[in-house]
């Protein structure tokens, strides 16, 4: 981290030179204008990575060509350099000519003759004040990543809440908000939805004989194959507990959900189980739909399902029924 | 500043003992050139010179050319060639006696 110089007076920044180094400091760059200067902190380059890193600027006021007050206004304009604390140096102790450093964002002035006392309390406090203020942004990005990181591991956390751990579907509990929320929206637009009821056939008796881990894998393939079933963005699959899932079918008639339901019944025949003496699986599967109106609640949809379902068990298993 | 037999005795810090022979020599030029800007009239280029001795001199210890520098540029800014030319030759015996003693 460097000093930076800015003085068209050689006799003076060579002074200034040898006070700052007098100082204990090392890294001190002497500039003779202002456009020297802002070429050297990389102002005009467009790309703040090229640039010196300047920790203090000592500038002089009447500099030829741009002068210093000017100079200033320019480097505190520039987000990327206005935290660079800038002292004007001048013989010109005018209240008009201080009010005008100021105003173009110096924090302090230096008056010439410049004596080694001054200019080491001023440029030691300038340096304190930078590296509290540089100890205080990096605590913000520090908090800005953590909170961050929090937001993110909160989402995930929801997320997981959401699924169901065995299936990696969602869950009955992300089912009940999405349902609601659906049925809701379907009650304001007057809009059809349906709702598929799946139930595995014999699922008890293939986790008695094959065990549970066969259960297990069985629940993750016909979770997939139902999955494969949903195209549209709103369609919806979710375990809803045991070895039943649901369905929910925004603005879908019950025409379109029935092709839905054939193809997730379809899609579970079609799934060969290699590890089980039992081939082959098969789901029952129940369907209602309706215009939610206010003699409807979403229960009594799920339950008109369900009745569908039932009935599809009743009439043999490996079918489709719609209400 | 202390005068002895016509010596101006200055002490200066050791630090500073490398930038001293150069930082008079260049006042010796200021002298020529603001008596060459006296001979064109121009009272601007000696404003500027006078400001910035006296914005340099006190730094160095020598606050006489301070002094110095503030008063000529006062009679430029007055445009008074008398005491523009008074207030140079005072700073030309100055730099003349001056005896820098090192500490």
């Amino acid at each position: 981290m460097a000093i930076l110089i800015v003085e068209d007076s050689e006799d003076i920044s060579m002074l200034m030179n040898r006070y700052l180094v007098k100082m204990g400091h090392t890294d001190i760059v002497l500039s003779s204008s202002a456009e020297a200067a802002i070429d050297i902190i990389g102002l005009d380059k467009g790309d703040i990575s090229i640039n010196k890193d300047i920790e203090l600027i000592l500038m002089d006021i009447g500099l030829p060509g741009l002068d210093g007050i000017g100079a200033c206004r320019r480097i505190k304009s520039n987000q990327h350099y206005n935290d660079i604390p800038i002292i004007m140096v001048t013989a010109d102790t005018s209240l008009t000519s201080l009010e005008n450093a100021f105003k173009a964002g110096a924090i302090d002035y230096i008056t010439k003759p410049v004596k080694l006392i001054e200019l080491n309390a001023r440029v030691g406090s300038a340096l304190n004040l930078k590296q509290e203020m540089d100890k205080r942004k990096a605590r913000e990005k520090e908090l800005e990543a953590s909170t961050r990181q929090l937001k993110e591991a909160n989402r995930i956390l929801t997320n997981l809440s959401y699924i169901d751990g065995l299936t990696g579907v969602a869950n009955r509990r992300y089912f009940d908000k999405y349902f609601e929320q659906e049925w809701k929206k379907a009650f304001r637009g007057h809009n059809f939805i349906s709702v598929i009821m799946i139930d595995i056939d014999n699922f008890k008796q293939l986790n008695d004989t094959e065990g549970h881990t066969a259960g297990d894998e069985c629940l993750r393939l016909t979770a997939g194959a139902l999955s494969d079933a949903l195209r549209r963005p709103g369609d919806f699959i979710a375990r809803y507990g045991g070895e039943e899932f649901v369905s929910v079918l925004p603005n879908t008639q019950l025409d379109g959900a029935a092709i839905i339901g054939e193809t997730m019944r379809t899609n579970v025949n079609d799934i060969e189980l290699v590890f089980s003496k039992i081939k082959n699986i098969t789901v029952s599967v129940g369907i209602a739909g309706t215009v939610p109106d206010k003699s409807k609640t979403l229960q009594w949809l799920i339950s008109e399902a369900d009745r569908a379902l039932y009935t599809a068990k009743k009439s043999g298993k490996n079918q489709v029924k719609v209400f | 500043m202390a005068e002895d037999t016509g010596k101006i005795f200055i002490t200066i810090e050791t630090d500073l003992a490398g930038l001293i022979p150069g930082y008079l020599a260049n006042r010796r030029k200021d002298i020529e050139s603001m008596n060459a800007a006296l001979d064109s009239g121009d009272f601007e280029a000696i404003r500027k010179t006078g400001h910035q001795l006296k914005g340099s001199g006190g730094g160095y210890g020598f606050d006489f050319i301070s002094d110095t520098g503030k008063a000529i540029e006062l009679a430029a800014k007055d445009n008074n060639p008398e005491e523009i030319i008074r207030h140079i030759a005072a700073l030309g015996d100055y730099i003349d006696r001056l005896e820098i003693v090192y500490e």
